[in-house]
């Protein structure tokens, strides 16, 4: 560590076991373990240290699926395993991160792995964030298919505003990923989660 | 940094030079680099803070294969350097790699989470092993604690202390059989 910055790394959350599978659900879902889920304290940004804080959420498992829509998404919840709102989209309160609804893929007990970098642009009431990452989905040993994950599916990216309903103001945040499926019969399950406070 | 948890994520192992390429041989072989290497002392998973305690395995390097040779990728926790045995922390298994191909890039990564502490300790492992066979074409497989869906734990004692290895074996002996990592890091998350 060389101390340049002042700052070190920090693993918020680390799971110690296998999260839920979600099989059916069209209801956003949260499916990263609740045990050892990440959680940021109020105030985690603050106006002083708070601009360019950023996390590292990295997630991984296996997925199954025949013929439906999948959403995936980084949410900061007041509440654990409590999924928010009605959809997953950027947009959406709380929603740090999101894919667009994921289609044309076709797996079974496929491994998955998302990545996604959180960085902090405006602290406050309306705190506002950066969140750029991809989710890849492999499909067979040879094949893979690529999806993005960020605070909009705009280019150029443009911030994600937590807490601009005043459901989420300041306050704590369980950093956990969701899922829904647009239709029944599918299954994802998170095996792995971590998230680092990078800074 | 917040003190949050009041841990910080720590590299435990740097490797400072090329691993030993591995090839003419169907061998159980240490290929990360001997210097540097992540080494977890005993009772790094204590019974007080060990559970959740979390390491992430990072590594890149290249490979040559002849034909579709078989390979076994695996994350072992030694007690002794360079001696891979028993049950890894995390295994492909027997996977079929990029098929003749020279010094294409590949990488790992892998976290490795305590479940249970003590003699009869468990982890979790789950990631992903992926060969470049191409620019645009990729062979990648889990590398994890089980082949189960859901994943399921392995056994390792934490009592001991353990260097922390990546290891592969060739299922076919080829001198065009060679794998050789170039970049090795262990982070202790928390």
């Amino acid at each position: 560590m060389s101390w340049t910055t002042g700052t070190q790394t920090e693993t918020l959350g680390a799971n110690n076991a296998v999260g839920a599978a979600l099989t059916a659900s069209a209801t956003p879902t949260v499916i990263s373990p609740s045990t050892g889920a990440a959680y940021l304290p109020t105030n985690f940004f603050l106006p002083s240290y708070g601009i360019g804080k950023s996390l590292l959420v990295k997630a991984s498992g296996a997925v199954t699926i025949t013929a439906a829509n999948l959403t995936l998404a980084v949410q900061a919840s007041t509440a654990l395993g409590t999924a928010l709102g009605s959809g997953l989209v950027t947009g959406t309160t709380g929603i740090l991160a999101s894919t667009n609804a994921v289609a044309g893929v076709t797996a079974t007990n496929a491994p998955w792995e998302l990545e996604c970098l959180i960085t902090c642009v405006t602290t406050g009431s309306a705190a506002t964030f950066l969140a750029s990452g991809s989710l890849k989905i492999y499909t067979t040993s040879t094949t893979w298919q690529n999806f993005r994950v960020g605070s909009t599916q705009s280019n150029p990216n443009t911030t994600a505003t937590i807490g601009a309903s005043g459901t989420v103001l300041n306050g704590g945040y369980y950093i956990e990923l969701s899922a829904n499926w647009s239709t029944t019969s599918q299954s994802i399950t998170c095996y792995s989660y971590i998230c680092l406070g990078l800074n | 940094m917040s003190w949050t948890t009041g841990t910080q994520t720590e590299a435990l192992g740097v490797g400072i030079a090329n691993g030993s390429a591995y090839g003419t041989s169907t061998t159980l072989t240490t290929i990360s680099p001997l210097t540097g290497g992540g080494y977890c002392p005993a009772n790094f998973w204590l019974p007080s803070y060990g559970i959740s305690k979390s390491l992430l395995v990072k590594a890149y390097g290249v490979l040559s294969t002849t034909g579709t040779p078989n390979i076994t990728m695996a994350i072992y926790g030694d007690t002794a350097q360079n001696t891979p045995s028993g049950t890894p922390l995390a295994t492909t298994g027997v996977v079929a790699t990029a098929a003749t191909v020279t010094n294409v890039p590949w990488e790992l990564d892998c976290v490795i989470s305590n479940v249970t502490t003590g003699s009869s300790g468990t982890f979790l492992s789950f990631g992903i092993f992926k060969i470049y066979s191409s620019a645009t074409a990729i062979v990648a497989n889990r590398i994890s604690s089980s082949t189960a869906n859901p994943n399921t734990a392995t056994t390792l004692s934490t009592l001991s202390a353990y260097y922390i290895e990546l290891a592969a074996t060739w299922g076919t002996n080829s001198s065009s059989n060679t794998i050789t990592c170039y970049s090795y890091t262990v982070l202790g998350l928390n």
